[in-house]
């Protein structure tokens, strides 16, 4: 409690003097010490990771068009050798493609938009512009047939892993994955996005799978209650191209 | 004090008070972004800068909410601290405003820009309320923030005025909610995926400082308050000499608010301790130009009637009070606010004797 001799401070008269060194005192706190927790946790943050999303030019793909049930381009990538190269496909904000692609669907096309990648797997992002689907005769040097990726059955797996928005995992939001991201992936997922199963190995390598149900339709609905939940999965594995595609029964998500 | 209302009643410490508060968010948040950009990835689009301002801005308005919380038991423990206090509420009005920086782009980004409304977003993009580890901690954020809005939208004299300061006062107590739902927010939203421990460290530590200060504050006031002695109505204040002139002594009668016996020369008299604008302590301050002058915001009543110096209105309730000997006595029966008092002398007891 305050004692008579102690000063008494009113702040519509002159600051007492015994009470400069202390104001002082207040002020360099001040700073100092929020200097000092902005360094620290701005250090200590989690890693943002290695997610790209380059908006600072638009770029112009070819490939040839699948929307079964979600919309990839597969595209000729000598890294990726005898395989196509699968693209996930989507819009702007947080819509997918299915509808913009729907009239494409088995055709060479050239698509504008922007480049989206995580750990080597790309995503492409539609412009909104109204030609940024074009139809082509052919796609060059390279046949069409070579593009149609055949569909390899891989056998029935159990999987535990999570729920994302590939278009966010891929590398727009960074973490784009984890309860903090869950309302964004769930928003997304709805807006058509194609939801996909993530799992990681002991080095937290991850491994990703588009999601279809039993006979091959898109889950997003289905799925948005276990969205960026740790669960467990039971379907049927198949590789297109260089992509996963796992069917599962979406009653069947078990949270664990 | 209070005549007319202004939206601000601007002064050479107010203004040094805003421009350090304003300095230090400003350093602090381009200090954290500059950091983010130098120690992790560059961002190549406005994604990651906006992540990057969430997190800015809320580690900057939690750390803020936790220097407010202690403004007011570092003041009860040392009156050095009463700088601090007398222009607490620009503090929590820059608080609100950072908070609702990070809500708002959390609300875009997390929630909106799809096919939803992002408001609504908040409350149903989540559905997990049956979980605790899943739980929803957005709309805990969205309760906190309303609470910061609902005491920077009345944290005016006007609205203290009309509320009442009892009503006020309550109010603004939701400050503690607000604060317990923001460490739930944060607990089981960012801790979740931080995973360094300096995050955990740092909110357990604000933790334990804020309930400690608070503890350690009212522990202290509660050693001061002691037992008076009763004789009949009258309760015993002690020596009057030990009553420094000037100043005042405050004594808790067994029912009832807290009394400040102000010693003006060769009188005392007795007024509530509790200032009328925002419950200050009045028996910590002092006597000013012949009135007692509050701690906090330095509001003044004379102390035989109560009052405020005309023109202003402000009233708190008095008490009678009697000298015997040297021995100072208060009747704790509170008379009305406003209420003149003739005030008891020493010299009139001694000639009574």
């Amino acid at each position: 409690m305050p004692e008579p001799n102690d000063p008494f401070y009113v702040g519509y008269a002159p600051l007492p003097k015994r009470l400069r060194p202390w104001v002082l005192r207040f002020v360099l706190v001040w700073l100092v010490g929020l200097a000092g927790f902005a360094v620290v946790l701005a250090t200590k943050q989690q890693d943002p990771g290695p997610g790209e999303w380059d908006l600072s030019k638009q770029v112009a793909i070819e490939g040839l068009l699948r929307v079964d049930p979600y919309p990839v381009l597969f595209v000729h990538d000598p890294k990726a050798g005898d395989l196509a190269r699968a693209v996930l496909l989507v819009s702007e904000f947080k819509f997918g493609a299915q509808d913009r692609t729907q009239p494409f669907a088995g055709q060479a096309v050239r698509l504008q938009g922007h480049f989206i990648s995580r750990g080597g797997r790309g995503m492409f992002e539609l412009s909104s512009e109204s030609d940024a689907i074009q139809a082509l005769p052919n796609l060059g040097p390279n046949p069409e047939p070579t593009l149609a990726p055949t569909r390899e059955p891989l056998g029935p797996c159990t999987l535990q892993g999570e729920i994302a928005d590939s278009k966010c995992f891929l590398g727009v939001m960074k973490p784009g994955f984890g309860k903090t991201h869950r309302a964004c992936a769930v928003r997304c997922i709805s807006g058509g996005i194609t939801p996909i199963f993530v799992t990681r190995d002991a080095q937290r390598n991850a491994t990703l799978y588009v999601l279809t149900d039993l006979v091959g339709q898109p889950v997003n609905e289905a799925v948005l209650p276990f969205v960026a939940e740790p669960v467990e999965v039971q379907g049927n594995l198949e590789r297109r191209g260089d992509l996963f595609y796992l069917a599962i029964d979406p009653g069947k998500i078990m949270r664990k | 004090m209070s005549h007319g209302y202004v939206a601000v009643q601007w002064n050479r410490h107010k203004r040094m008070y805003d421009a350090w508060l304003v300095t230090g968010i400003v350093l602090y948040n381009v200090l954290f972004v500059g950091v983010t950009l130098l120690t992790h990835r560059p961002p190549e689009d406005v994604a990651p800068l906006a992540v990057i301002a969430m997190r800015s801005t809320s580690t900057c308005a939690f750390l803020m909410l936790h220097a407010i919380l202690s403004i007011g038991p570092l003041a009860r423990l040392s009156p050095h601290f009463a700088p601090l206090l007398y222009n607490r509420r620009h503090f929590g009005v820059a608080t609100f405003c950072v908070g609702l920086a990070h809500g708002l782009l959390a609300t875009l980004f997390y929630h909106g820009m799809g096919n939803g409304n992002a408001l609504l977003g908040i409350f149903t993009d989540n559905l997990r309320y049956d979980s605790l580890a899943q739980f929803p901690f957005q709309v805990l954020g969205l309760l906190a923030l309303g609470i910061l809005f609902l005491m920077a939208a009345t944290s005016h004299d006007f609205w203290l005025k009309n509320l009442g300061p009892g009503v006020w006062k309550a109010l603004h107590m939701f400050v503690y909610l607000a604060y317990g739902l923001l460490v739930m927010h944060v607990a089981l939203g960012a801790l979740q995926s931080e995973t360094n421990p300096a995050y955990v460290v740092a909110m357990g530590f604000g933790l334990v400082w804020v309930c400690g200060l608070h503890l350690l504050a009212g522990w202290r006031e509660h050693q001061a308050d002691g037992k008076p002695t009763q004789n009949g109505p009258w309760i015993e204040v002690g020596d009057f000499e030990q009553i420094q002139d000037g100043c005042a002594r405050v004594v808790t009668p067994p029912l009832g608010e807290r009394i400040a016996v102000v010693r003006q020369g060769q009188h005392v008299s007795a007024l509530s301790n509790v200032c009328a604008h925002q419950g200050g302590p009045l028996g910590e301050g002092r006597v000013i130009d012949g009135c007692l002058t509050c701690p906090w915001h330095g509001y003044q009543y004379l102390a035989d009637r109560g009052q405020s110096p005309p023109p202003f209105t402000e009233k708190v309730a008095t008490y009678r009070t009697k000298i015997e000997g040297q021995r100072v006595f208060v009747d704790p029966t509170p008379l009305p606010p406003g209420t003149p008092v003739e005030p008891a002398s020493v010299s009139r007891s001694h000639a009574r004797a």
